[in-house]
């Protein structure tokens, strides 16, 4: 993992990640399962240590040197923390020991929160699933393999910690064709500094049922909505595009526990006339199928990697790149797309870890040009729709794509983090 | 389970209102209303915000701004005065190389109020000494401008720095524009002008600061009306004027300010007598019965 001057680079796609890093853009996510029984904290301490034994890759502290960021091993111990009352915030690593995920616990639940940089959300599941089955195994419960948890007894293994993108690059591929600026959530009542939460229980039975009938995915039907509750909202001029995140691991056949994952930008214009919600869905699913080519997925992680595998580009400093790091990802990424989803799919886990475990929530952190994030993942016969936001007393997004859903006949449960008196 | 009649989502037990739209939740009496069901987030306490740092306020956020424009402004303003200027490529070239730094630190640094502020003031401060240094051979008109730049720091910067003790950074400023002025004066030919305007004004500000301070944040010690801050800034403003006539024209060359003394010195036996005894001050109160 290390090279022999003890460094770690950083993966191709995670080192936008700490040029960017702001207040506002913090690019944390957060995964938590809610459990059945009650967390021992001490136990959970004990476990976190046990796992960052095992998965070498996490256990890394980011540095800043002069060409490039780049990864050191931590010899820290990581810490669990109590839970805390607004999700993916900015981390202050040096509180954390350095570390670039961050533990927390409450009565009844267990919650990491990674800085993208490190890893992406099946990376990241992985360690919390890990952790959750040491946890069980601390408490002698045994829990049957799966690809999802990592052994501590195993040794590491080499697929761990591969940069997938510096393999799959095809340097001779053309780059692809310029996106258009879009619609940007309109910040009505100001932004807050506290992200907020609003978590919508959803029955999976129900939800696959709808889709079935819809002969649409899930993703589909989610990024859809959310693309009509924003055109009903701010009724925008310009083109509502959703960034959908990619995980490239089954196109390309690939594991890893780092970054690898790209996004498709899918959406309408409502610019072109009014779109009823079967006209945008379909628009969604054939855009999304497009996108999911092969080759043009090629030419993405070229334009991505290529620039960062650039000789000239290595020589220059950081403080300099660092800003044109800034202006390249608002440019290909954030100006792009009006909001994101991203979406974990169904959580396989093992019987053992599914009797106890009550439910998963997935949540990514928004942005000030996009102050409105929606992250999805189901477990068991649970889903939650889980919404993050900056923006200070609005919740029309949400109300109205909540409402949506109950209109369709399919029963929503609402939580959140808002406090009395705000809407 | 409650449900909101509006948007027909399922609440938590105890829910009040609705998250989603504020529809207050109401159950008919015969329903038994059960315990609050626990929260998705623990609800924060006085100190939860703090692990995350205090956000700026938005007047913080308007200074940012003021400051960063009025910088970007003065440099426009130095291009295009300096532009005729036989020099004028160093001033040019001075002036793209502070762009180009302007624009990394501004993107590189953690965007936090005293980091920008910082670093754009030691910047412009650098600037505008090498611009000085380099076309008159010598430090003049620049002395003046970082001086004055070093105070906006010690007055807009400091006090968000050192916010356990809030009138330090006053009376540094106030400290330092008493020693700043008599050097001016000094470089720019002696004329005497910061004796006899300066340091009157800065009184003068002085006064009226503390007199504010003691109004808004010192009530319990003394109160002070509205009456008492007209009357002693009118005080402190007699005086002003008076001391620049004085140091101007000397003790035999007074005239016309000799009454501004008198006056001053009355609203201050006044404001002494109205303060010291209770009877003398409901006299003058509109409660006075």
């Amino acid at each position: 993992m290390e090279n022999k001057n003890g460094f770690i680079p950083l993966d191709s796609a995670s080192l936008i990640y700490p040029a960017t890093e702001s207040k506002y853009y913090n690019s944390v996510f957060r995964l938590s399962v809610d459990v059945k029984f009650e967390v021992n904290p001490v136990v959970l301490q004990e476990a976190l240590e046990d796992v960052i034994q095992r998965v070498k890759t996490f256990n890394v502290k980011l540095k800043r040197g002069f060409f490039w960021y780049y990864f050191e091993k931590n010899s820290n111990t990581p810490v669990i923390h109590n839970e805390t009352s607004w999700p993916v915030m900015k981390m202050n690593r040096k509180k954390n020991n350095d570390f670039l995920f961050k533990v927390f616990w409450s009565k009844h639940r267990i919650a990491v929160e990674f800085f993208h940089a490190l890893c992406d959300g099946t990376g990241g599941n992985i360690f919390l699933m890990t952790l959750v089955a040491r946890y069980l195994e601390l408490k002698d419960i045994k829990v049957d393999s799966s690809p999802l948890i990592l052994r501590c007894s195993d040794k590491e293994g080499e697929w761990e910690n591969r940069d997938c993108f510096r393999d799959i690059i095809k340097r001779d591929v053309t780059n692809p064709g310029k996106i258009g600026g879009c619609h940007h959530v309109r910040k009505k009542g100001g932004l807050t500094e506290f992200n907020q939460a609003v978590s919508g229980k959803v029955d999976v039975d129900i939800m696959l049922k709808f889709a079935r009938n819809m002969k649409y995915t899930i993703n589909e039907i989610f990024t859809a909505l959310l693309i009509m509750s924003i055109i009903e909202e701010d009724n925008p001029k310009k083109p509502v595009m959703i960034s959908v995140p990619l995980n490239m691991r089954n196109i390309y056949n690939q594991n890893t526990l780092r970054n690898f994952s790209l996004f498709a930008i899918v959406g309408v214009d409502p610019g072109m006339g009014d779109y009823t919600f079967e006209e945008i869905i379909e628009r969604v699913h054939l855009t999304t199928r497009l996108q999911l080519d092969r080759h043009y997925l090629d030419t993405i992680v070229k334009r991505n990697v290529a620039v960062q595998l650039n000789p000239f580009v290595r020589c220059i400093p950081i403080f300099v790149k660092n800003p044109f790091f800034k202006g390249l990802s608002e440019l290909l990424g954030e100006f792009q797309y009006t909001s994101t989803i991203s979406n974990m799919g169904k959580i396989k886990v093992p019987k053992q870890l599914e009797d106890v475990i009550d439910r998963y929530d997935f949540f990514i952190s928004s942005s000030q040009t996009n102050p409105v994030g929606l992250a999805v993942a189901s477990i068991g016969n649970t889903m939650t729709v889980n919404f993050a936001s900056i923006l200070m007393d609005n919740c029309n997004i949400e109300r109205r794509f909540f409402s949506h859903l109950v209109e369709w006949g399919i029963p929503v449960e609402i939580k959140t983090n808002r406090q009395e008196g705000e809407k | 389970m409650p449900y909101c009649v509006n948007c027909g989502v399922k609440l938590d037990d105890g829910q009040k209102k609705c998250p989603l739209c504020g529809v207050p939740v109401v159950l008919p009496e015969e329903i038994e209303k059960k315990p609050e069901a626990e929260p998705l987030f623990p609800i924060p306490d006085a100190n939860a915000a703090k692990e995350y740092g205090k956000a700026l306020s938005k007047g913080a956020k308007m200074t940012v701004e003021i400051v960063t424009s009025l910088m970007v402004i003065a440099e426009i303003c130095c291009f295009f005065a300096l532009f005729p200027h036989p020099s004028c490529w160093i001033s040019m070239t001075s002036i793209l190389a502070g762009y180009f730094l302007f624009l990394s630190i501004q993107m590189s640094v953690k965007l936090t109020y005293t980091n920008i502020a910082t670093k754009i003031m030691c910047f412009v401060g650098l600037l505008v000494f090498a611009i000085d240094y380099f076309i008159n051979g010598q430090i003049s008109w620049s002395f003046p401008v970082i001086s004055f730049m070093v105070l906006g720091w010690v007055g807009g910067v400091l006090p968000v720095m050192v916010k356990k003790i809030p009138t330090l950074p006053f009376i540094i400023a106030v400290a330092s524009l008493f020693a700043l002025f008599p050097l001016m004066d000094y470089f720019l030919g002696w004329t005497g002008w910061s004796l006899g305007v300066a340091y009157p004004i800065i009184c003068f500000g002085a006064v009226l600061f503390f007199l504010i301070i003691i109004r808004t944040k010192i009530k319990k010690l003394i109160e002070l009306t509205l009456t008492d801050i007209i009357l002693l800034s009118s005080a402190s403003v007699c005086f002003t004027v008076a001391f620049g006539d004085l140091v101007a024209n000397g003790w035999e060359g007074i005239t016309w300010s000799r009454m501004l003394w008198i006056i001053g010195l009355c609203i201050v036996v006044f404001e002494i007598l109205r303060t010291s005894s209770k009877k003398i001050r409901n006299y003058f109160t509109a409660n006075n019965s």
